[in-house]
């Protein structure tokens, strides 16, 4: 009788298992179509955090900031969200280049970012060429 | 017996084969027509991030034949990027009527998530051309889960979980060697078409170090397979006074 009970309890915890894991293979798709109405529409990257004591904490991922840039900034803003071309934003570039990261799976698992880095990295007296853009690759 | 050994017996017989022949030739013919190495579609893409959205549309233009993809990105500035299957990039922008040449091999048009939906490689859609490797395959009820390691040359994911549903990919999961969730996505409403089926959405969820997401939402529409290309995106010529990046550097 304990043998039955113990394995209806294992069928069931199983199968609670098996829902629990099928539920979350399926998207909410009524909620994330509320988060897109509810945003506003924008073509502009907005402000930049508090500074590097943030990054990459507290770090609002769209972001331009107005005046010089730092290539530390960018460099760091490139090791966490180069695949999301963030560091592009900061350093002044179009949308659609951010964009472009994005739908090459962050420029095929960092590949492009990774470049981004070394260049950075080699030019970091002067990262002129790459403030301000708008080419997808900047070097 | 004597009818056998006539001659109109044996042609009366060829006839018959050539007439069946004919029929499956006809029956194939008309099945190419049917499916064409030409594809096109427009993809839009919104971007949500911190109740900020970002939209944008690409038109792709696939000659699955000669594997080269075409993207004409809608923005400001317009630019046209064409990639073919060795990695070879040209990105042409006609309002300063430049040219920008690269070749990557990571971002060959064979290596495209389109490329992969239409010519059905959907059990591993480019992880495999990443150097992921199958680890596991199991069951859960009606879905069909695969594990992937990755290479160690990516430093930063661990694993991929792919989670199949009628033969399709509906989800996949990537996990940071923390085992926290890096990315979420979701494979939406998928259509048939004569030769593959494509999601005519796409959702993704990007988790950040910071506990907040990027959520990007694509959407396919207007897919037209042809046997003839009915675009000049297909065949697209960048012009020949167009300057290059890379002469101007130089200059």
């Amino acid at each position: 009788m304990k043998k039955t009970t113990f394995l209806l309890f294992l069928f069931f915890a199983l199968l609670g298992v098996t829902q629990l894991n099928a539920a979350s293979y399926t998207l909410d798709e009524q909620k994330i179509d509320q988060l897109f109405d509810e945003a506003v529409e924008t073509s502009m990257i907005t402000t930049l955090g508090d500074g590097l004591t943030e990054l990459p904490a507290g770090f609002p991922a769209m972001a331009v900031a107005s005046g010089d840039k730092d290539v530390v900034v960018a460099l760091l803003l490139d090791f966490f969200l180069g695949g999301l071309g963030i560091h592009r934003f900061y350093l002044g570039t179009k949308t659609m280049t951010g964009i472009g990261y994005i739908l090459t799976c962050g420029g095929i698992f960092g590949i492009v970012p990774l470049i981004d880095f070394i260049v950075l990295i080699i030019d970091n007296d002067d990262i002129s060429p790459y403030i301000d853009n708008p080419k997808f690759f900047m070097w | 017996m004597f009818l056998l050994q006539t001659p109109f017996f044996y042609m009366s017989f060829l006839s018959k084969n050539i007439f069946f022949v004919a029929c499956i030739l006809v029956c194939n013919a008309s099945l190419f027509a049917q499916s064409g190495n030409y594809v096109a579609l427009k993809q839009q893409t919104e971007i949500l991030e911190n109740r900020k959205k970002l939209t944008s549309a690409v038109d792709l233009y696939l000659d699955n034949a000669k594997k080269v993809l075409t993207k004409h990105y809608h923005s400001s500035p317009e630019y046209i990027m064409v990639t073919n299957s060795l990695g070879e990039i040209k990105t042409y922008y006609p309002e300063s009527n430049e040219v920008d040449y690269r070749q990557f091999s990571e971002l060959a048009s064979k290596r495209n998530l389109i490329y992969y939906f239409v010519n059905n490689l959907t059990d591993h859609l480019g992880l495999m051309d990443e150097g992921f490797s199958l680890v596991s395959n199991s069951f859960e009820g009606q879905y069909y889960i695969t594990q992937w390691k990755s290479p160690s040359i990516l430093k930063g994911i661990e694993s991929v979980k792919m989670v199949f549903e009628n033969g399709v990919p509906v989800y996949s999961e990537y996990k940071a060697t923390n085992s926290k969730i890096l990315r979420k996505i979701y494979y939406l409403n998928y259509q048939d078409f004569i030769q593959f089926r494509l999601p005519d959405k796409i959702v993704e969820i990007n988790y950040l170090p910071t506990g907040d997401s990027i959520i990007s939402r694509t959407a396919f529409s207007d897919v037209e397979i042809t046997s003839e290309p009915d675009s000049p995106y297909f065949n697209f010529k960048i012009p020949d006074d167009a300057e290059s990046f890379n002469n101007e550097e130089n200059q």
